[in-house]
């Protein structure tokens, strides 16, 4: 009975070893494209750049593939997967500033307001006409600033509050410079695939492979104490008909 | 057998390699440096200078003392230059792979898991 089972779990493993083979194979036809393409790059290299490596890395480096790990819950095996590389944006004004700058807007209005409303309210009767004319033109002038400020203001706002998402660039092609050779791109390309595609999954069949095999050896330890103590059956048994003839 | 705290954590590939692996998966976007003052790579670039001792010290990082790497990829000429404690490795996370590298082609003879596969079936 046993037997059948250790023979049912390396089945199991076998089909694994199968798919582990199959993908190691693709791994090694991505990697050596790679490196092609790496080589190609740096034979075409941009003047000013020695060699598309190390010393160009970013040391402030986020990474923006990360992994997603669980625990099968059918094997009780670690599972890896890749997370899609996501943008980041990022908004360069907090949300209360438009409504901060919208407040100043009303403030220089209300004060642009209050001061015409001095001013009406300033020429005493006993001023002669001309004086009352003067500061009248005297205010629209004293006015008129104050309006233009208003509408910069307006204006600056507008472009303020323009949608101006910048996209944090976390990009690697950017080390290496702005306009980057295509082999780098194509060199890209093909470690994206790797690290997204074999990678986690290589991994997580590992993984399951490690665990079917303490299976298998715990099943044949299994098997192998079962065996034993059928032959000392056996044994006994023998030794008890001995016993009989003898007597 | 792996507690939840034990592995929801583990969001990074760590990469061991000579410098056309590291910049090839860099390139991906795996590579992260921790915020300061800390600012803990999860690369180590090994060329010939550098020391047996130094990519040892890199993989015990890497599996013991991190918690947030969730895969170690190496290359296979490197592993071998630390085997004895590739083959001794033993934990559940982060899961150890082997990749080939520019100048050395991948051998299965060499690779752990297929070590393992000989070794369940040669008893």
């Amino acid at each position: 009975m046993s037997t059948e089972k250790i023979d049912s779990l390396l089945q199991q493993y076998l089909l694994l070893l199968n798919e582990y083979t199959t993908l190691r194979g693709s791994l090694n036809n991505l990697q050596s494209a790679l490196y092609q393409h790496l080589a190609r790059a740096n034979f075409s290299a941009q003047p000013g750049v020695r060699y598309y490596g190390q010393d160009y890395y970013d040391e402030r480096m986020q990474a923006t593939s990360r992994l997603e790990t669980s625990v099968s819950p059918e094997t009780n095996t670690p599972q890896f997967k890749l997370s899609k590389p996501h943008t980041v944006v990022v908004k360069p004004e907090p949300p209360n500033e438009p409504a901060d700058k919208a407040n100043d807007l009303e403030e220089i209005q209300q004060q642009s307001e209050n001061e015409k409303s001095k001013a009406q309210s300033e020429p005493s009767p006993e001023n002669s006409s001309e004086d009352t004319v003067d500061t009248k033109e005297e205010d629209n002038h004293s006015q008129q600033p104050n309006e233009e400020e208003a509408s910069e203001g307006k204006d600056d706002d507008d472009e303020k509050s323009k949608p101006k998402e910048r996209k944090k660039s976390n990009e690697p092609l950017r080390w290496f410079g702005i306009l980057t050779p295509f082999p780098l791109r194509q060199a890209q390309a093909q470690a994206k695939k790797a690290v997204e595609d074999v990678i986690p999954r290589l991994a997580s069949l590992s993984e399951q492979m490690k665990a079917l095999e303490l299976e298998v050896r715990r099943e044949r330890k299994k098997r192998a104490k079962a065996e034993k103590e059928e032959a000392r059956l056996k044994i006994k048994e023998l030794e008890d008909k001995v016993a009989a003839v003898e007597v | 057998m792996a507690s939840q705290a034990d592995y929801k954590d583990r969001q990074f590939l760590a990469v061991i390699g000579d410098e056309d692996s590291v910049t090839g998966l860099l390139l991906a976007g795996i590579g992260h440096v921790t915020s300061p003052p800390d600012n803990q790579k999860n690369f180590l670039v090994v060329d010939n200078k550098t020391e047996n001792s130094a990519i040892e010290a890199a993989f015990e990082n890497f599996t013991t003392e991190r918690k947030d790497i969730g895969i170690v990829l190496i290359n296979q000429h490197i592993a071998d230059r630390i085997r004895y404690r590739i083959d001794t490795y033993i934990q559940a996370f982060p899961t150890v792979l082997e990749i080939p590298s520019k100048d050395h082609p991948y051998d299965p003879e060499k690779d752990s898991v297929l070590r393992r596969v000989r070794r369940l079936f040669g008893e």
